[in-house]
């Protein structure tokens, strides 16, 4: 590969990393002011057992694990990529995505919808990893 | 010497029955060929009444009852090609089994007196036909439940699942049976053993027998047998039947499974588990379950009305009714109408009965609906038995931590 090349997948690859990173705060503006947004809430809603849900799922750490760094797991075995930003850069980049899986699995934990609230600051807890 | 005092008391085929003190010779009677498939068939035999029914699952030695059959169906065709065109004792028309024949093997049997033929004896060869009809009636229906049942093999494009269901309960039974006669034929060669005839283990390990002089009578124009002839068929035989197995692809056919990667289905149903295939259900089934998906097995599953529609109609496209494979016609189509789980219908539970809870629990398995961790085709839908590999729990220092 000759530098230029080089020099211009570097480039390509930062250009994208950024339009990832806009992506993902355009989706967490969605659900408000950013500034409003608590990482040390998001992460109290993730890892707390909720009642009011289907009995099998009590807690976001049910799936994801506690730790969103590492691999969580589905009731069915399958393995779900790390939920943490810095360990799967690919997380929250899509919004039909983001929000589909909101609004499933805040059902299945809490049995109500998550306020737009909880999604950003989950959402900001995530990516503050 | 104890052969002369055998031969003092020889009866042979077309010789007078008496005395015959003298001298004894070596007569050749078996040739390699037909030694050759003796032992093999009794190896194979061994091989897949093992497999087949002493080890407990057919399922889990798949492959290996394949390929032995596969052997035996070589050696049958090689023996039946021999008894026409072989050596002078291999042929059928030499063999004693006229009434007479018989009838005079089983008054000597009955006198407690041994029959002292070269070749077979009338009962021996009455024994050799019957073994021969067997097993080439196992290597058709063999073949005919590999082709219907798994479409594999050289009957894959013709026969029907029908007729694979039917071959294979005509073939569990016809295994049975030959297990009987096989006991019989050994039966037989002990008591003529105690009746003091031939050591016929021996004979068909060295090739030859020790008869009285007289009583190797000189071939009676035999024709000379035709070794490279009946290798020529044989391979015409194999040939014929690798040809359709190989032209013929498994998933070209009517009725083949439908490749699930890159659906929709599998996007909308493959990140809480692997998205099964359509050919497991009945259509009515994933419609009761598609209108659940709010409340999916204790889950929120739900989707989109139009991303359901589009998968409803592609499950209904490709349904159990839709698919020519042993799990859609045993477990799909056989689900009854409120069971939504495949693990909940009956074939499920009987194939898979063996199986402890624990290993369901384990990892990397962790559920029984987790099918493709045991089932390496699961994804192709055909759910062949020799890709069953049930995975090994990790090791405990490698987990740890
Ligand atoms: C029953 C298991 C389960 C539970 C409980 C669960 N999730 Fe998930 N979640 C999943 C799966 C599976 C995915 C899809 C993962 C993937 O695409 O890699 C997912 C995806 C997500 C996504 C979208 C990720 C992305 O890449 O866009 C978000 C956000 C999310 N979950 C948040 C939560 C929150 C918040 C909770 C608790 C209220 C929760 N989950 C509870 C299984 C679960
Ligand atoms: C949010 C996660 C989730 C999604 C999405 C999901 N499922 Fe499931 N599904 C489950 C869970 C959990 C089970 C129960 C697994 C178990 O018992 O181990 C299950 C079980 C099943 C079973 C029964 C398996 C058996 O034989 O026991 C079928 C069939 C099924 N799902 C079909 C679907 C279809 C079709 C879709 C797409 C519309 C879908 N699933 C999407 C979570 C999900
Ligand atoms: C723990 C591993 C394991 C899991 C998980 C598992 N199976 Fe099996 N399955 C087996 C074994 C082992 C056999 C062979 C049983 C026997 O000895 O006959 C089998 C047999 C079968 C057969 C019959 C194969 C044949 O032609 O004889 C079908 C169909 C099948 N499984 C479907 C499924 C489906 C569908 C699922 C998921 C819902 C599933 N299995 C989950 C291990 C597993």
């Amino acid at each position: 590969m000759t530098r230029s090349t080089l020099i211009l997948v570097g480039a390509l690859a930062a250009l994208a990393s950024a339009a990832v990173a806009a992506d993902r705060r355009a989706i967490i503006s969605a659900y408000g002011d950013p500034a409003g947004f608590s990482a040390a809430r998001g992460k109290a809603f993730f890892e707390a057992r909720h009642t009011g849900g289907k009995p099998e799922t009590p807690s976001c750490t049910t799936c994801h694990t506690a730790n969103p760094r590492a691999e969580g797991r589905t009731r069915a075995g399958k393995p779900i990529a790390p939920m943490a930003v810095s360990a799967n850069p690919e997380r929250f980049t899509d919004p039909a995505k983001v929000e589909k899986w909101f609004r499933r699995n805040c059902n299945s934990v809490l049995g109500r919808e998550c306020t737009a609230k909880e999604k950003g600051d989950v959402l900001t807890y995530l990516s503050s990893l | 010497m104890k052969d002369t005092a055998i031969s003092e008391r020889a009866t042979t085929r077309g010789e007078p029955a008496g005395p015959t003190v003298g001298s004894v010779r070596k007569v050749r009677v078996w040739d390699a060929f037909v030694r050759l498939f003796h032992w093999g068939v009794v190896a194979c035999v061994a091989g897949l009444a093992w497999t087949g029914y002493l080890s407990g699952s057919i399922a889990r030695h798949f492959d290996l009852h394949v390929w032995l059959g596969s052997a035996l169906s070589v050696l049958v065709v090689g023996r039946l090609v021999w008894g026409l065109v072989g050596s002078r004792y291999a042929r059928f028309a030499a063999f004693p089994i006229s009434a007479a024949d018989v009838r005079r093997h089983l008054g000597n049997l009955l006198r407690g007196r041994a029959e002292h033929t070269i070749g077979h004896n009338p009962l021996g060869s009455l024994m050799v036909l019957a073994l021969l009809a067997t097993l080439g009636g196992l290597v058709l229906t063999g073949l005919m439940a590999l082709g219907g049942v798994f479409r594999m093999g050289p009957a894959k494009g013709f026969a029907t699942g029908a007729a694979g269901d039917i071959a294979l309960v005509l073939h569990w039974w016809l295994g049975l049976f030959l297990l009987g006669l096989v006991a019989l034929h050994i039966g037989g060669v002990v008591v003529e053993r105690l009746l003091g005839a031939h050591d016929l283990v021996r004979a068909m390990i060295v090739g030859t027998k020790r008869v009285a002089a007289p009583a190797a009578a000189p071939s009676r124009g035999t024709p000379p047998a035709r070794p490279a002839f009946a290798a020529l068929v044989v391979l015409a035989m194999i040939g014929g039947a690798l040809a359709p197995t190989v032209a013929v692809r498994r998933d070209a056919l009517p009725g083949a499974p439908v490749p699930v990667a890159g659906s929709a289905y599998a996007d909308a149903c493959g990140d809480c588990h692997e998205a099964y295939h359509p050919s497991l259900l009945p259509a009515e089934n994933w419609h009761r379950l598609m209108s659940g998906l709010e409340d999916h097995f204790g889950e929120d599953a739900s989707l989109d009305p139009t991303t359901t529609a589009r998968v409803m109609s592609w499950l209904a496209a490709h349904d159990a009714w839709a698919t020519e494979t042993k799990p859609a016609r045993h477990l799909g189509r056989r689900a009854g109408p409120d069971q939504l789980r495949m693990t909940d219908t009956d074939f499920w539970k009987t194939t898979h009965a063996a199986l402890g809870d624990e290993i369901f629990a384990r990892p990397p398995i962790y559920t029984r609906a987790n099918c493709s961790a045991c089932h390496r085709d699961a994804a192709s839908g055909w759910f062949n038995p020799s890709a069953i590999r049930i995975p090994e729990p990790p090791a405990p220092n490698s987990a740890g931590n």
